[in-house]
């Protein structure tokens, strides 16, 4: 019977140390040192985007559109596929949702392949990108203007540089930094195929522009260049 | 507490390390549900936000566009923000 009571309670230090050490390390992972693993975690998943501020718009004082910013979606091809069967395949799926045979130049490094893509084509290309990393879909920033020379000459020119419009000329250099505006961010968590882990979203900042309200009308301005703007 | 009482010196250690450690427990799985609650209401606001801000972008189309945009950004609001960004890199540092 001792020989019996011996075992069982040895048996039942064995168990109970054992829920000790599992408690003490579920304790250690989910208390103790949460902060410090989830940190680490979050250094390998975690992903910070940056969605650019659009350039603002010069108004007149009536609130009149003199020069804005419109966003465009281009198809580029970086690499032509070295694989007879994904460049088919590729090609098959483009020329799918494009609606035309698709032409690819030999030795282009960057081929683009459609300008000025529709929002539905957008979402038809978009599970491809992760497919096909040859293809990027590029946005594409162009300044418009009133079609007045004068008040053209006034607004001034505005020059690409590292994918933004910066002032280069006119108001659009006077009033650059201000046209400029403040890129948004946000930051995800991804996994290792690059989804976005549900749940895991958070917006840094939100992009903002700023418009320039000038003191004078179109006309006023069409009559005369020697305006004062706020 | 009477049977607390009743008990031997030993018997109260046991039953008192078997609270502690249940305890432990307790607030490690408490920490985890709460974790997982968190997850589980952003999941639910992250679409509402990505609509909002996508929604936001139609301004800066072509009017031709617009419409359509709005269309596709209550679709599929994720696909539009991936596609408006232009910087995707590491929250720490280094790009992808």
């Amino acid at each position: 019977m001792d020989k019996y009571g011996f075992r069982a309670k040895a048996l039942l230090s064995l168990l109970v140390t054992w829920a000790v050490v599992v408690t003490a390390h579920v304790f250690y992972y989910t208390v103790y040192a949460r902060d410090s693993y989830l940190a680490e975690g979050d250094k390998l998943a975690m992903r910070k985007g940056i969605i650019p501020s659009i350039r603002g718009k010069i108004l007149d004082k009536n609130g009149l559109e003199l020069a804005w910013t419109e966003k465009y979606f281009d198809l580029y091809l970086n690499n032509e596929p070295e694989i007879y069967l994904r460049k088919t395949s590729l090609l098959a799926a483009l020329e799918k949702i494009l609606g035309n045979p698709v032409n690819l130049a030999k030795d282009a490094e960057r081929l683009l392949v459609k300008k000025n893509l529709d929002p539905e084509t957008l979402l038809k290309l978009e599970p491809l990108l992760s497919e096909y990393p040859e293809i990027k879909i590029i946005q594409r920033f162009e300044r418009r203007c009133v079609d007045y020379p004068d008040v053209k000459a006034l607004i001034g020119k505005v020059e690409l540089k590292d994918a933004r419009l910066h002032g280069y000329s006119g108001l659009e250099m006077a009033y650059d930094e201000a046209l400029y505006g403040r890129d948004g961010s946000y930051t995800v968590m991804i996994d290792r195929n690059g989804n976005w882990m549900k749940g895991s979203w958070k917006l840094e900042a939100e992009p903002n522009s700023y418009d320039i309200r000038l003191e004078k009308s179109l006309e006023e301005l069409r009559g005369s260049q020697d305006g004062k703007h706020d | 507490m009477k049977i607390l009482r009743n008990m031997d010196k030993r018997s109260r250690f046991v039953v008192c390390a078997t609270l502690l450690l249940l305890s432990l427990l307790l607030i490690g799985a408490g920490r985890i549900t709460g974790e997982f609650n968190g997850r589980s209401v952003s999941k639910q606001m992250e679409k509402e936000h990505w609509t909002r801000l996508v929604a936001g972008m139609s301004s800066q189309l072509p009017r031709e566009n617009r419409e359509a945009w709005l269309k596709s950004a209550s679709e599929n609001p994720q696909a539009l923000l991936k596609l408006s960004t232009i910087e995707f890199k590491c929250a720490s540092n280094g790009s992808l």
